[in-house]
């Protein structure tokens, strides 16, 4: 791979593990919102039109750097990944376009609305405002996961082997080509889990400092409930995940389970160490727990990376999967036993007394998005070595990532826009960091807090 | 013309609408962006914020839309043109990225407010000044070779030509006119004033640059003879159409601008945005990008390989007009909330 193709990689990469923070969270906060308005639609209470306003503050900020770092994803698939550009541009080009016209449209153009028209439109046109955000923005990943979905499941296009070409020739069998679904819903959980325990971990701090009794009250419980709902709901579609990968991407199955060997009675390894060197697992093994997993039956036949990948050019590093999937569903578990525990204590009603609990809750806000990233990487460093999946039944032999990248592109340029980038992107952190914590400070409900000059925005 | 040939100067002419609309909406927030700092008192500033604030963000997604229907029709045009001017690009993503989170900080950064309102402005300068350069490029010419890619044997400034830099210098121009156009619209009072009187200036800067990349390109910067056998059939009746707009739109800016009405120099800005767009389509149709090594090279919407197949600009080419249209019903019913003059008070939930 040469020096070009590793820094484009290394620039995706970083671009877009940036901007995956800032989508999940508007996600989850956009369903908070829409459930705290209707509420307050419904029963007319102050506190719930507080909680949304206060979501919406909050939205502000990571809306907008989402569509910062949002904005040069497709700008890079032309300027680095001209080849994949060409080759896919009418599955690529009509899927970006689609989702800039019918859902980020929609999505922005009301978030002005939720931000500025509390005052100039009546209740029930901005609830339905809150409706729009929240379809906007859930269409608007739909769209970006089915994209990302057909690379690891091409389907709805015939090959041209003249040309190199993958030409679309059924849009609704591309949008949902196998694996858009579960991955769908699989992310959206995860998303809600990411904004609704962002809200759960908010309020846990404004109980530690006593503040925002009743508000913050009435915030844990909403998006608790919301976050453990997803949070359950995760371990199922994921599992489903696994068994889809593991019939059309069986070896990233393989490499996230570390699995060299054929074998049945396949055993599973809850925590390990990949020797790729010796190519086996060092950890402790539940026996035959992973053909269990996959087919109810210890009989079931685990098929390893030397059966489906004999020449190691065709599998995805091994270690890197095993881990980060590992850590994906360690911070999932942890945070059900947090979520359960946390709502548990605070119906009895005791928990606003547990200071420590408390601080372990706020200490948790990090996890969720630990959570999202490892998974991201576990899906797309598990399509390695390939940037689109072959397809057999129409005979593509799929595309390389290193056939993927622009032509001759000069590495120089990709280390400057790298560096341009990455400062870039450590400017959003700092402004994410210093300015999400105001937003809070600033606390939710108006007028009870000592607001510091003005308290616009 | 077949049903392919069809599609493909629709989806031409889609892919002009919208860099239009990206250039007519985003425009008038660059323009106000870029002269922020200008302004004297913090509430005029604020003012200034206020006027664009609801808006700017839908506005800039025209940009979006504009590239993601250059990708869904001509990807071979999108890939070669994006990865070609690559150094160029890097810039321009840099200050797209730099002017939200300047605009953000602004709000929650009391203290370092000039250090903010500096940096939305240069992003707004350059944003408009990067994607002119691209523009004026592709008409004068870039070395692209047989392989429809940029020949590396050229280095990227070849993208600087007379014709590409006063195209960079007027999109910037246009954008400083739609701006005051668009402040003498919204506000009243000292800031209006002296709304109109930039306007007056800005406006003659804007005639000669506007004129002189006309002149430029009808002299021999653009290529107006065309590919064999398709020549340039829009050139005829599309540059005389553009002259025309271009003209009664500045003289439609100096005879409005002093008058009570205050909407009208915005409507004559706008026009000034479309007849640049004009000139711009009808010297180029059909070709997107000329190449400086062989007219051969040209990448032409009806060459072999350059637009997606039919399947594709036709299902978008229906789809994305409903959604169009959806979008435009609501963007106005949104901007209908937001109407009316403006002032400096700080804008709450």
């Amino acid at each position: 791979m040469d020096l070009a193709t590793i820094l484009s990689r290394i620039q995706y990469g970083v671009s877009l593990g940036t901007h995956f923070i800032f989508p999940p969270t508007t996600l989850g906060l956009s369903l908070f919102i829409l459930l705290a308005e209707s509420f307050y639609l419904k029963t007319k209470k102050d506190v719930y039109r507080d909680l949304s306003s206060f979501a919406v503050r909050i939205l502000t900020l990571v809306f907008a750097l989402g569509v910062a770092t949002g904005l040069t994803l497709p700008v890079t698939l032309g300027t680095n990944w001209a080849q994949f550009s060409k080759i896919s541009g009418s599955v690529f080009g009509v899927q970006l376009a689609v989702e800039a016209v019918v859902a980020f449209t929609l999505e922005s153009v009301f978030i002005g609305v939720l931000i500025f028209g509390r005052k100039k439109v009546k209740p029930g046109l901005y609830w339905l405002s809150t409706l729009l955000v929240f379809l906007g923005s859930h269409f608007s990943a739909f769209i970006i996961i089915a994209a990302n979905s057909w690379m690891q499941t091409p389907a709805g296009v015939v090959f041209d082997p003249t040309t190199g070409k993958l030409v679309m020739d059924n849009w609704l069998a591309m949008n949902f080509n196998p694996s858009t679904l579960l991955r769908f819903t699989h992310t959206i959980a995860a998303s809600w889990l990411v904004g609704c325990f962002l809200l759960f971990g908010i309020a846990a701090w404004f109980m530690y400092k006593g503040r925002e009794t009743v508000a913050a009250n009435k915030m844990m419980s909403l998006a608790g409930v919301v976050a453990l709902v997803s949070a359950l709901a995760l371990p199922i579609l994921g599992h489903a995940s696994v068994l889809e990968i593991e019939k059309y991407q069986p070896i990233k199955g393989a490499a996230m389970e570390g699995v060299y060997k054929s074998t049945t009675d396949a055993p599973l390894y809850a925590l390990g160490w990949v020797d790729e060197k010796d190519q086996k697992v060092i950890g402790i093994p539940l026996p035959g727990m992973l053909s269990f997993f996959y087919d109810f039956s210890f009989d079931y036949r685990v098929r390893g990376l030397d059966e489906l990948a004999p020449n190691p050019a065709d599998r995805p590093p091994v270690q890197s999967e095993f881990q980060t999937f590992r850590l994906m569903v360690l911070v999932g578990s942890i945070l059900i036993v947090v979520l359960i525990l946390g709502l548990y204590f605070h119906r009895k009603g005791t928990l606003t007394r547990k200071k420590k609990s408390l601080l372990t809750i706020v200490a948790c806000i990090p996890l969720p998005y630990i959570g999202v990233e490892t998974g991201w990487i576990t899906a797309e460093i598990g399509r390695q070595p390939w940037t689109i999946y072959p397809d057999p039944a129409i005979g593509f032999p799929g595309l390389r990532t290193a056939d993927a990248v622009t032509q001759g592109l000069n590495p120089s340029y990709v280390l400057f826009s790298l560096i341009f980038f990455s400062l870039v992107y450590i400017v959003i952190f700092v402004v994410f960091f210093r300015f999400l914590p105001t937003i809070i400070k600033k606390g939710i409900t108006p007028g009870a807090e000592p607001l510091p000059e003005g308290g616009e925005k | 013309m077949t049903l392919l040939a069809f599609w493909q100067s629709y989806w031409f002419i889609l892919v002009g609408a919208a860099l239009f609309i990206f250039t007519w909406l985003d425009g008038f927030d660059l323009g106000i962006g870029m002269m922020l700092p200008f302004a004297k008192t913090p509430a005029q500033r604020q003012t200034h914020l206020n006027t664009i604030w609801p808006l700017w963000d839908g506005n800039e997604l025209y940009g979006l839309i504009g590239g993601g229907a250059i990708f869904a029709s001509f990807p071979v045009v999108f890939a070669g043109l994006l990865s070609g001017l690559y150094p160029w690009v890097v810039i321009l993503m840099v200050f797209v990225m730099l002017r939200p989170v300047s605009f953000e900080a602004w709000v929650h950064d009391k203290k370092a407010r000039r250090f903010w309102e500096f940096l939305f402005s240069l992003s707004s300068f350059f944003i408009p000044f990067v994607i002119g350069v691209a523009v004026g490029s592709t008409i004068a010419g870039l070395p692209y070779n047989a392989g429809m890619v940029w020949d590396p044997a050229h280095p990227f400034w070849e993208a600087l030509s007379p014709l590409s830099v006063l195209m960079g210098a007027s999109f910037v121009a246009v954008s400083l006119v739609h701006g005051s156009a668009y402040l003498v619209r919204k506000t009243t009072g000292e800031l209006a004033q002296q709304a109109r009187s930039n306007l007056l200036t800005q406006t003659v800067v804007a005639a000669v640059l506007v004129l002189g990349v006309a002149l430029v390109a009808l002299l021999g910067g653009a290529d107006l003879t065309g590919a064999p056998g398709v020549g340039k059939p829009l050139a005829p009746i599309g540059v005389p159409l553009a002259l025309v707009l271009i003209v009664v739109a500045l003289a439609g800016i100096f005879i409005t601008r002093s008058r009570e009405k205050d909407s009208r120099p915005f409507v004559f800005s706008s026009l000034l945005v479309g007849g640049l767009w004009v000139l711009i389509g009808a010297i180029q149709f059909p070709t997107m990008v000329r190449s400086s090594i062989s007219p051969d090279f040209d990448l032409t919407i009806f060459k072999d390989g350059v637009s997606n197949p039919i399947y594709s600009l036709q299902l978008l080419g229906i789809l994305g007009f409903i959604g169009l249209a959806i979008v435009g019903v609501y963007t106005v019913f949104v901007y209908r909330i937001f109407k009316g003059k403006i002032d400096a008070s700080e804008m709450h939930y």
